[in-house]
């Protein structure tokens, strides 16, 4: 079959992918061929979008001293495992 | 030069990535066309109902046209004039098509299934002019009527039918296409899985008079 049948949930994985172009071929038409039946998946894919188009706008933050060195301090004092 | 079709939303946004074309005769570029990840996206005849949208436009490709299973890519394109014809009316009529095939499928399925009445009540409801209730009704008693019967495969292409009609008047086009391919492809009998894609083809390009094909 030239486009398989595919749930929601399944192209909502495919989502982050379509847009880094890393999808195969089939994966990608499958993708797209959904997109056109299914306007909530089409919405989540718009917001995706804008999302995305956003964020070089957003600007450089950089957490301030006091908040690096109570993080160092946290993690000295929980360990690193299962915290990051 | 070789006629490709390309579907667009409405005010000539490209599907996915929303991207705004320019109006007819304007050349747009990419640096190479890599199916699905870079590259203009347009439709040979054959393509067209896989990609049903609102606005449909006649493009001139340039560079390497790529092709795959469901469309070509190319690098470089321009809209060359609207298809006119494709429009809300027409989209609606070539909908109401797919559930006429639908209810065939069904019909066929019921009957091959020894359902010899509910299939007569399909056919009888796809009679006359479009009547949504009337066949919606009839899908419904075609569903109970297969499910008493144990009759799995006419009770789900019934049900497919009530969803095309359901469809209709709130979905996109290309998902009541899309059910009518689903009914097609789950009939109990083998068929040819890309067939009902292919009549869909050709009733878009007969009725949209496409140029060049």
């Amino acid at each position: 079959m030239k486009v398989a049948d595919v749930s929601c949930q399944t192209v909502g994985g495919l989502l982050s992918r379509w847009y880094d172009g890393t999808l195969a071929e089939v994966e990608a038409d499958v993708y797209e061929q959904h997109m056109l039946v299914c306007p909530p998946c089409q919405r989540q894919n718009d917001k995706l979008r804008v999302a995305l188009a956003a964020i070089p706008a957003v600007a450089d933050v950089r957490p301030g001293a006091e908040l690096v060195t109570e993080l160092l301090r946290y993690a000295r004092e929980h360990g690193s495992a299962g915290v990051w | 030069m070789t006629a490709y079709w390309k579907f667009l939303r409405s005010g000539r946004v490209s599907p996915f990535a929303r991207y705004p074309w320019p109006g007819p005769g304007h050349w747009v570029e990419v640096p190479a066309a890599v199916p699905c990840r870079q590259g203009i996206h347009a439709c040979r005849p054959a393509d067209l109902p896989y990609w049903l949208l609102d606005e449909l436009w006649q493009v001139e490709l340039a560079g390497e046209v790529v092709s795959t299973p469901t469309k070509v890519v190319a690098p470089r394109a321009r809209l060359l004039a609207r298809v006119d014809a494709w429009n809300a009316d027409m989209a609606r009529e070539f909908g109401w098509e797919c559930v006429v095939r639908t209810a065939q499928h069904a019909a066929a399925e019921l009957a091959d299934a020894g359902l010899a009445a509910p299939a007569a009540d399909l056919a009888q409801a796809m009679a006359g002019p479009p009547a949504p209730g009337e066949v919606t009704a009839a899908g419904i008693r075609a569903i109970q009527a297969a499910e008493a019967a144990g009759a799995q495969a006419a009770g789900w292409l019934s049900g497919y039918l009530v969803d095309a009609v359901g469809a209709l008047p709130t979905e996109p086009v290309a998902a009541v296409a899309y059910i009518a391919v689903r009914a097609a492809r789950h009939r109990s009998v083998p068929t040819d899985p890309e067939a009902e894609r292919r009549w869909q083809a050709g009733w878009l390009v007969r009725r949209l008079d496409l140029p060049g094909v």
